[in-house]
């Protein structure tokens, strides 16, 4: 059973891992709109739950370390958690040593990972004497949660605000689904809200009054330093990489981010951003040892909120785990956060033991830090520039509404398709105009399934 | 990656017509920036169709096989996704074959190594602040030619 398990485990690992590596090269890709897409397809193609976890982690891990390539090399943020990053890349890349902040980045993602695994699913099972109480309060958790969530938006109070229509919208959309196709649809509101900003620039630009809005520029120049220093051995050591203040204030930060799972990590970044560079006066020694942070804490917050809610909870508790992680809590038909026995959950949390997420995430992990991790320190420059070269923003939107069509009709039909356009065309307005973020959506998407049956019965 | 670069590059035969020069880039460039990068609109909605009809004909065309060679309904859905996605990433790559870039590369002059140390400066080095860093970190910025004039590199250690 255990060898079973361990085959699914490090073959869908490896599937993962490569799988996201060169997704990650490709610049602009956002998290919630490719790992969630693609981690509800193997969900839903019935791999086990050990394969699902281990899928998500390596190709999660894998990812950040291939979007720092653009990211450092390029002055391109090759995700959305990348923009803080970006300041002390950039400065970096003004000193010719682009490659150094690579370099320093990976060996800290790779060091934070590691470290964030074990604590994040000790902080969950610490909290575990609370899932019962919070199991109960569901419905409620999660309106407070998408208050939160809102609060610690870009748009604050316009996000609390729209809240209320877009609760309205779901349900309204939801009960024409179940009217036509006698079910509830849930994949395509969560693929709606993903790709919102893209399906509102597509909109945008098919509009002649919203053209004139887009930004109009030429093609996109791009250089390269080149590549000096000569790496040694086939697994760059990170504790090489990083002098020992760098290697420890990167494991220490991603200890301490390691315990909250409310924190967008994105915010979290800027905080140990700031808590960091402050105290350290020489500039090149500060942005080094800035990337080796920063990039490890966004690691360590990202796997702690998808590890912690998923353990203690099994309910989409955290920005990342109702984002980009969601398809491991809600998945109909095979997983599902309402109508199981277990306090209506019915997924990983359910399926697996803690010891086997403390070991099947760090299989992941170490299956990213195999795979990935040495080839993004070695071929960083030659991947960057075939990237560049040979594929176009077009190709990439053109695979990517393909898939969400396909995905549509799968749970749907046209309506499905129909409705995930509505979706996504007002999530990205409301996202691109009022700054709600898709993390507020995704926990008013859980208001509306949860909170407004209760309120209206 | 300047507005001033961009303008250099840019090419005089693209999609749309309105390529007039002498304005800022940003206004007047040939692309749109859709999804964090430039497009040409032309080719994009190409792209968009050529993907969606190609990965929806074989969902659909899977579905129906699959239906009549695999007796469960929701595990001839998955095998028709699975092959749904193979559409996906196949009609990506027709469109990568078929739409180019719109990137360019360049290469700097050599002359930004001083330009790089000047950099430092402005952020605030100096040499006795580079003096008072630990020993691995200057060999670093040796490496990388960082390190202020007048400081001879450590012996390198055999």
């Amino acid at each position: 059973m255990i060898l079973h398990d361990m085959m699914w485990a490090i073959g869908l690992g490896l599937i993962g891992a490569i799988l996201f590596a060169a997704i990650g090269l490709i610049s602009g890709t956002d998290e919630t709109s490719t790992l969630a897409p693609v981690t509800l397809l193997v969900v839903l193609l019935g791999v086990p739950p050990v394969g699902v976890l281990t899928f998500f982690i390596a190709a999660a891990v894998s990812k950040h370390m291939t979007h720092a390539i653009p990211t450092t090399l390029l002055g391109i943020p090759g995700d959305t958690t990348a923009v803080p990053l970006l300041d002390e890349a950039n400065a970096l890349r003004r000193l010719g040593a682009p490659h150094i902040a690579l370099r320093k980045a990976l060996a800290g993602g790779l060091i934070a990972a590691f470290v964030s695994v074990p604590i994040s699913v000790g902080i969950a099972f610490a909290l575990a004497p609370l899932a019962d109480p919070i199991k109960a309060g569901a419905p409620y958790v999660f309106l407070v949660a998408a208050i939160a969530v809102g609060y610690f938006s870009p748009g604050r109070w316009a996000s609390i605000a729209a809240i209320v229509p877009f609760v309205l919208l779901i349900t309204a959309l939801n009960g024409v689904a179940k009217d036509h196709l006698d079910k509830n649809l849930s994949i395509t509101f969560f693929l709606g809200i993903a790709i919102g900003p893209l399906v509102l620039d597509l909109l945008a630009a098919s509009s002649r009054v919203g053209r004139e809005r887009l930004p109009r520029v030429g093609p996109r120049a791009f250089w390269l330093a080149p590549d000096t220093s000569t790496m040694k051995g086939w697994f760059p050591n990170p504790f090489k990489v990083l002098d020992k203040t760098q290697a420890l204030t990167t494991a220490g930060a991603a200890g301490i981010t390691s315990t909250t799972f409310v924190l967008s990590p994105i915010a979290a970044t800027v905080l140990v951003g700031e808590a960091v560079g402050s105290r350290i006066k020489h500039p090149y020694r500060r942005l080094t040892t800035l990337m080796s942070a920063k990039n490890g804490t966004t690691e360590s917050t990202y796997m702690a909120e998808t590890l912690i809610p998923l353990v203690a909870f099994g309910l989409p508790l955290s920005p990342v785990a109702a984002g980009p992680a969601a398809a491991l809590f809600n998945a109909p038909p095979v997983y599902s956060v309402t109508g199981g026995p277990d306090g209506g959950v019915n997924n990983l949390h359910t399926l697996l033991h803690t010891w086997q997420f403390l070991v099947f995430a760090l299989v992941g992990v170490t299956i990213a830090a195999l795979v990935t991790y040495p080839l993004a320190m070695r071929h960083a420059r030659a991947a960057a520039v075939w990237v560049a070269r040979h594929i176009s923003q077009e190709a990439l939107i053109g695979g990517f509404i393909g898939l969400i069509v396909v995905v549509a009709w799968y749970e749907g039909g046209p309506l499905a398709l129909a409705i995930c356009i509505t979706v996504g065309a007002i999530g990205g307005l409301l996202n691109r105009v009022l700054g709600m973020t898709s993390g507020v959506q995704f926990m008013a998407y859980y208001v509306a399934v949860l909170l407004v049956p209760v309120l209206v019965s | 990656m300047t507005k001033h670069h961009d303008q250099l590059v840019a090419p005089s035969v693209v999609g749309t017509t309105d390529l007039t020069g002498g304005e800022p880039a940003d206004s007047t460039g040939p692309y749109v920036v859709v999804w964090n990068d430039p497009v040409d609109l032309k080719h994009l909605s190409k792209s968009i169709a050529i993907c969606v009809t190609i990965s929806l004909t074989t969902f659909l065309v899977a579905r129906t096989v699959f239906e009549h060679l695999v007796d469960t309904k929701s595990l001839s859905g998955g095998y028709a996704l699975l092959v749904g996605l193979v559409g996906c990433v196949t009609a990506a790559a027709i469109c990568a074959r078929l739409f180019a870039p719109k990137r360019t590369f360049s290469d700097e002059g050599e002359d930004r190594r001083a330009a790089a140390v000047a950099e430092l400066e402005a952020m605030g080095s100096t040499p006795e602040a580079f003096s008072d860093l630990p020993a691995t970190v200057r060999d670093e910025m040796h490496e990388l030619g960082l390190a202020p004039a007048g400081f001879a590199p450590k012996e390198p250690r055999s």
